[in-house]
This record gives structure tokens, C-alpha cells and sequence, in this order.
């Protein structure tokens, strides 16, 4: 019987005409960088699916343990902070014909932060299945608050997306889809930890990019409002990908033009080069740049005139979250996946990758930039 | 400033359908869709969910398929 076993796992796989497939994998990532922020995420994720049917289910289960102590936090005379984030996401995907439906759901649940979403998509193959239009959409429901504060004082978001698209072939060789997203978020959006330094008129001006904490603190006047952002944001992205094959590599590129209604543009590059290495070994590097213009009301240091009566005035919208600042980041990394067991009936992968990624902020406080390490190793096996 | 807006995404869908509809792109049989049917000729998300996540955090953009869960990731 063992040996049965054996002869079943060492043989070649052979062409399976239907019927489900049950696949499962692990994965560890661990993030680290130069600003005190580490990460390290389990996750597990499941699946069952029948290719010729034309269905899949897949669900999906991930921990994230954050132990932070960055300027932000600091700044704040805060002192190391500690937090787990769960996340779950389940999706049901089938194909009917031409035509294939899309659900999903899924939550995020942090002490304090609530995020609960679902949504669903709808395409059509034409023209013999070289072009196929999409539509998606999404609502999200975020409840956003403090440690140890009770629920009643948390805030609300709520999120809507609209997608549309479609994929279509190029040629033998060549892949391509173009979309356009609309993201409609609405309520808090602000960050309820971050204060934001104030300063007089004229002394503003004097604050340089990448201030340290007691440059600041010795300028700043004594008020130290919360962050405050418009309670309503329409995002926009136009993407484009483009897959190529050559003989034994593959060529991905994606792109990204963004645009919002609080004035940010932003642009995005992603490329990477798949080469088969052998039959069980893929390798690929990774190139990522991103680059954006700040919000309409970013700015680096927030002046609060002071009327006659000497009352400062608090600027309506001040923000220090630096995502929303001008910056640009480099991404360069690589990733091997090799097959270590492929029998007829089962498949068991390993995947490694590591990436680097360096982020310049171009007009903000505390920091001009940080380096990050990500990592992450994970298992996959399949089960005719 | 609304209409504009709209002006935009109305033109960015009508690229789509023009481009998916173009009589430029090829009409291939099942038969040479061979180099096609690579799995690494897949056009979903490239980046893991952890590393989408990372994305989604360092960069004020969003969209263009990106799988992101929710939570602020704030600090």
C-alpha cells in the first residue's frame, strides 16, 4: 500500500478530464523597516474547484501582529504600540456559457477598526472568447475608533467601487485588459491617533522637510488638534496590463494613472519577468515605482493665525499622514516557486519572495524617507 | 468640476469598449491559444494579499485590481 503511495506521488501528472480539485496553502510574510514598524503575517487559504464545471470556491484567513514605534507614535508621546489585525474573505466564482459571476465577502477586525465588505462582478466571453468585458462593484462598511473607547463614540465609513473593464487577446502571445476604477468613500477618513504641530504665521516657513521631533516640538505652539479630513473622497484609477509569452518566460506589466477629488495624481509602474527555469522552477524579479502629487491641502507645517482676541485659528482640514504628501517609492525584489512534489493526483509548491522598497517623502515632517523589507515563504498543495 | 470628472470616466469607458471591440485584436481558436493558457499568462493580481496590503498602505493611490482588505494601517 505504501508503496502504491509513492508510485502515485513520483508519477507524471496526466490530464485529468473534470471533477473538483482541492487545493490549500500556508504562507508567512514579515515586513520590517527603517521606521520601527515591523509585521509578521500567518495566513492560511483554501479552495475547491472544477476547471470543466466551471466553478471555484476559495476562502482565506490571515493575522497581521504589528509592533510599531515610529515618529508618528513617537511624536505623540506614545509609547511602543503592540496590535493584532485578523482579516477574512471568502469568494464564490461559476460560469455559465459566455457568462461568469463573481461573489465576495470578507472582514477585517482590529481593536479598533471594524472593516466588513462584499461585492460582485459580471463578465461575458465575445467574439470566441477573445474579448470579455467586466463590470464589479462593492460596498464596505468601516467602523473606526480608539482603544478602550466605547463603540458609541466610534466614527463611520462607508465605501463604494464601481470597476469596468475588459480583457482581451492580443495576439498568440499577448494578453491585455484596461479598466477604470471608481472608488466612492464617504464619513471618517481621517486618522483618529494623528495630532497634528501647529505653528505661528512666519514660523512655519522655517520648518525644514524631515524636522526631527525636538525641532519641532521647540517651534510648534502648545495646540495640538486631531486630524481633520473632508468626510467624502472620489477616487479614481485607469489601469492597464499587458502579459506577453515567449518561449519559456513571461513578460507582466501593469500600470496606473490616479486621480481624487482632494487633487492627488498619482502614477504607478509594475513589471516582472517570469522565466521558467526548468519544469518545477520559476524565478522572477520584480521592479515597482510609484510616484504622486500631494492632496490640494497638504502642507508640511500648518500655521494657525491668531485673532485679535488671541485665539488661534485651527485650519479646517490638516492632516500629517505623509501617504498623502508628494513621495515617490522604488520596489525591487525577486521570487522563485519550485514544484517539489507533482504526482496524478496531488502537487505540492514552494514559493519564496523578498522585496525591497524605498519611499522618499518630498514635504513632510519627521522623516524623508524610509526603507522597508518584505518578505514571504509559503506552501501550496493541490489535491485532484 | 463634477462633469468633468464624469466627462473623463465617460471617455476612459468608451476607450475600453472601443479597444475590446477593435477589429485590431486577434480572433484566435481554442487550438492556438497554447503560449495563452501558461499560468503565468494570468492577468490576476500579481502581489500577494500581504504585499498588496504593503501597497496599499505606502501609496496614496488605489485601484486597478487590487485585492485590499480593509483596516486602517494607520500610525
Amino acid at each position: 500500500m505504501q508503496e502504491d503511495e509513492h508510485a502515485d506521488a513520483d508519477a507524471e501528472p496526466t490530464t485529468k478530464p473534470g471533477g473538483p480539485s482541492v487545493s490549500a496553502s500556508a504562507a508567512v510574510s514579515a515586513y520590517s523597516d527603517t521606521d520601527s514598524v515591523h509585521v509578521i503575517t500567518p495566513t492560511i487559504a483554501g479552495g475547491v474547484k472544477d476547471d470543466v464545471a466551471g466553478w471555484s470556491v476559495d476562502a482565506r484567513y490571515l493575522v497581521d501582529a504589528v509592533s510599531a514605534a515610529s515618529v508618528d507614535i513617537v511624536s505623540t508621546a506614545s509609547g511602543h504600540w503592540k496590535e493584532v489585525r485578523n482579516v477574512g474573505s471568502g469568494a464564490f466564482a461559476m460560469k455559465t456559457g459566455a457568462v461568469g459571476i463573481g461573489v465576495a465577502g470578507g472582514f477585517s477586525h482590529e481593536p479598533d477598526y471594524l472593516s466588513l465588505g462584499g461585492g460582485g462582478t459580471l463578465s461575458i466571453d465575445l467574439r470566441d472568447k477573445n474579448v470579455t468585458p467586466f463590470l464589479g462593484g462593492s460596498y464596505g462598511h468601516d467602523d473606526v475608533g480608539r482603544t478602550g473607547l466605547p463603540k458609541v463614540y466610534w466614527h463611520t465609513m462607508q465605501k463604494g467601487t464601481v470597476q469596468i473593464g475588459a480583457t482581451f487577446v492580443v495576439d498568440k502571445s499577448t494578453i491585455a485588459e484596461v479598466a477604470v476604477d471608481g472608488i466612492f468613500e464617504r464619513g471618517y477618513l481621517a486618522k483618529p491617533y494623528r495630532y497634528i504641530p501647529l505653528f505661528a504665521p512666519g514660523v512655519a516657513a522655517t520648518v525644514r522637510p524631515g524636522a526631527s521631533i525636538p525641532q519641532v516640538n521647540a517651534l510648534r505652539l502648545d495646540l495640538r488638534p486631531v486630524d481633520a479630513l473632508p468626510d467624502a473622497r472620489d477616487r479614481y484609477a485607469l489601469s492597464g496590463r499587458i502579459a506577453h509569452r515567449f518561449d519559456s518566460s513571461t513578460v507582466r506589466a501593469d500600470g496606473r494613472l490616479y486621480h481624487d477629488s482632494w487633487g492627488m495624481w498619482a502614477g504607478t509602474l509594475d513589471a516582472r519577468y517570469l522565466l521558467d527555469v526548468s519544469e518545477r522552477v520559476l524565478i522572477w524579479p520584480h521592479a515597482r515605482f510609484h510616484a504622486q502629487r500631494g492632496i490640494d491641502f497638504w502642507q508640511r507645517a500648518y500655521e494657525a493665525p491668531v485673532a485679535p482676541d488671541g485665539t488661534p485659528t485651527i485650519p479646517r482640514y490638516r492632516t500629517g499622514d505623509r501617504e498623502l504628501g508628494p513621495l515617490y517609492t522604488w520596489t525591487a525584489g525577486a521570487g522563485v516557486r519550485a514544484v517539489i512534489i507533482r504526482g496524478r493526483r496531488q502537487s505540492w509548491s514552494l514559493t519564496f519572495e523578498m522585496e525591497g522598497i524605498f519611499s522618499r517623502y518630498l514635504d513632510a515632517l519627521y522623516i524623508t524617507q524610509r526603507r522597508a523589507l518584505f518578505g514571504n515563504l509559503s506552501v501550496e498543495a493541490t489535491f485532484d | 468640476m463634477k462633469s468633468g470628472r464624469l466627462t473623463a470616466v465617460s471617455l476612459a469607458v468608451a476607450f475600453i469598449l472601443w479597444v475590446g471591440g477593435s477589429p485590431g485584436c486577434a480572433r484566435l481558436k481554442p487550438y492556438q491559444r497554447e503560449r495563452l493558457a501558461h499560468p503565468t499568462m494570468l492577468l490576476g493580481e500579481t502581489a500577494g494579499p500581504g504585499e498588496a496590503h504593503v501597497y496599499a498602505i505606502q501609496e496614496g493611490a488605489v485601484g486597478g485590481g487590487s485585492a485590499v482588505e480593509g483596516g486602517c494601517g494607520c500610525n
